[in-house]
């Protein structure tokens, strides 16, 4: 027995942050240094066999990803986008230490619309800084999330550190929560 | 469709699909395959969120609309694009459909407008905001670092402007001279390098090769 389920997932953070790059190491196995900052919102599509699922079939996760605009000092990011997602990938730049203190708004804004969707950190960019200072970033981002997060991860859409890792967790999480 | 609101959309250059309780496809305007995700596929008969995959997740709210407890739902600014040197852009409403009766037929009725002209120009803006603000927040970094290494330098310094006016002093040169920041700068530099000669060095060097704008520096050797 096999099962195809489709699930709508958000990535959302501030603007810059590598959203877009890690949806298109995921999806299209690439990488672009070039910035070009996502307006509105962009859905892109994935399949991927949830081979340890805990039920009893093969389970098939279509994953819906919506890359939205990242939020600015001068707009915040639509709940609208948000609603009906059942997970969140929260992206932060780890060379940015602002975009990091920005995560519990971002937490808060989507479980005020999905109060029992699926919340993952992602802490990108890893590539660009040391181990020492990582490790003080990943404790900050853990003492953020308290129990509203399912996991902290390190990214990096540009060496592919942990990014199909981070994407393979959300969708077991959303499947399982059936 | 009712005709007189299908007139209406034309000029508008408004798109429709209208779907059942099942989100499965009704009818649809003649250029709609434009928008879908995969072209060819916004037909009668299929499943409307296999080309429009932003109905996937959202089919309570479109329950909801269908049951008349919510009036409608809009999605703004999709991007419909796999080159970005051919964009396209559309807002998304759905709403309750009533048939040619004026009767709500458990139908909804999705508009898709084009906003691509729209999109683009935001996103041209965004792009040179969001770039502005990177390049700041890199500066910023940038001043920070080299005002580390100024302060914690061992040889004393200090950033005149070309008259001897001092501007810059590092910790260093408040030990050597015994001066605090807030008493040396906008001083005169002869206040506390009096040797005339030593300042026309400075002078030498910095014309020679330490110009920096309007201002030279001076550093001097501190051995403690």
């Amino acid at each position: 027995m096999s099962v195809t389920i489709s699930k709508k997932m958000c990535m959302i953070g501030d603007f810059g942050v590598g959203k877009t790059s890690m949806i298109r190491r995921f999806v299209d196995r690439q990488f672009s240094d070039q910035y070009l900052s996502t307006v509105g919102v962009k859905i892109s599509r994935k399949n991927i066999v949830l081979e340890n699922s805990i039920r009893q079939e093969i389970v098939t996760a279509q994953l819906l990803i919506w890359d939205l605009e990242g939020h600015t000092k001068f707009k915040g990011i639509a709940p609208t986008y948000l609603q009906g997602a059942s997970g969140v990938l929260i992206v932060a730049d780890v060379s940015r230490s602002e975009t990091i203190e920005r995560i519990s708004e971002h937490i808060q804004l989507f479980s005020s619309v999905n109060p029992k969707g699926s919340i993952i950190i992602a802490l990108n960019k890893v590539d660009l800084i040391d181990e020492e200072k990582l490790a003080i970033l990943v404790d900050v981002a853990h003492s953020i999330g308290q129990d509203k997060v399912t996991a902290v991860y390190t990214t990096s859409a540009k060496t592919g550190k942990d990014v199909d890792e981070i994407f393979h967790k959300l969708a077991y999480t959303m499947v399982e929560k059936l | 469709m009712i005709n007189n609101f299908r007139k209406l959309l034309i000029p508008q250059e408004i798109e429709y699909f209208v779907v059942n309780h099942s989100c499965i496809i009704q009818e649809t305007s003649a250029s709609v395959q434009r928008f879908a995700d995969t072209i060819g596929d916004a037909l009668p008969g299929v499943d409307a969120r296999i080309c429009f995959p932003e109905l996937i997740g959202i089919e309570n709210i479109l329950t909801s609309i269908l049951l008349g407890q919510r009036t409608s739902f809009q999605v703004k600014g999709i991007a419909r694009f796999t080159d970005n040197n051919y964009p396209l852009y559309f807002d998304l409403l759905a709403i309750e459909h009533e048939n040619e009766q004026g009767d709500s037929s458990s139908q909804l009725l999705i508009l898709i407008e084009d906003t691509t002209e729209k999109m683009v120009m935001k996103q041209s803006l965004i792009q040179r905001a969001n770039e502005a603000n990177l390049l700041v927040r890199a500066l910023e970094a940038s001043k920070d670092y080299i005002n580390k290494v100024i302060s914690s330098m061992g040889d004393a310094l200090l950033v005149t402007t070309t008259l001897g006016m001092i501007k810059t002093v590092n910790q260093s040169a408040q030990l050597l001279f015994g001066y605090s920041e807030a008493e040396i700068i906008e001083q005169p530099l002869s206040m506390i390098v009096v040797e005339e000669k030593l300042l026309y060095q400075a002078r030498l060097e910095f014309s020679s090769e330490k110009e920096l704008g309007t201002t030279f520096i001076v550093t001097i050797p501190f051995y403690k």
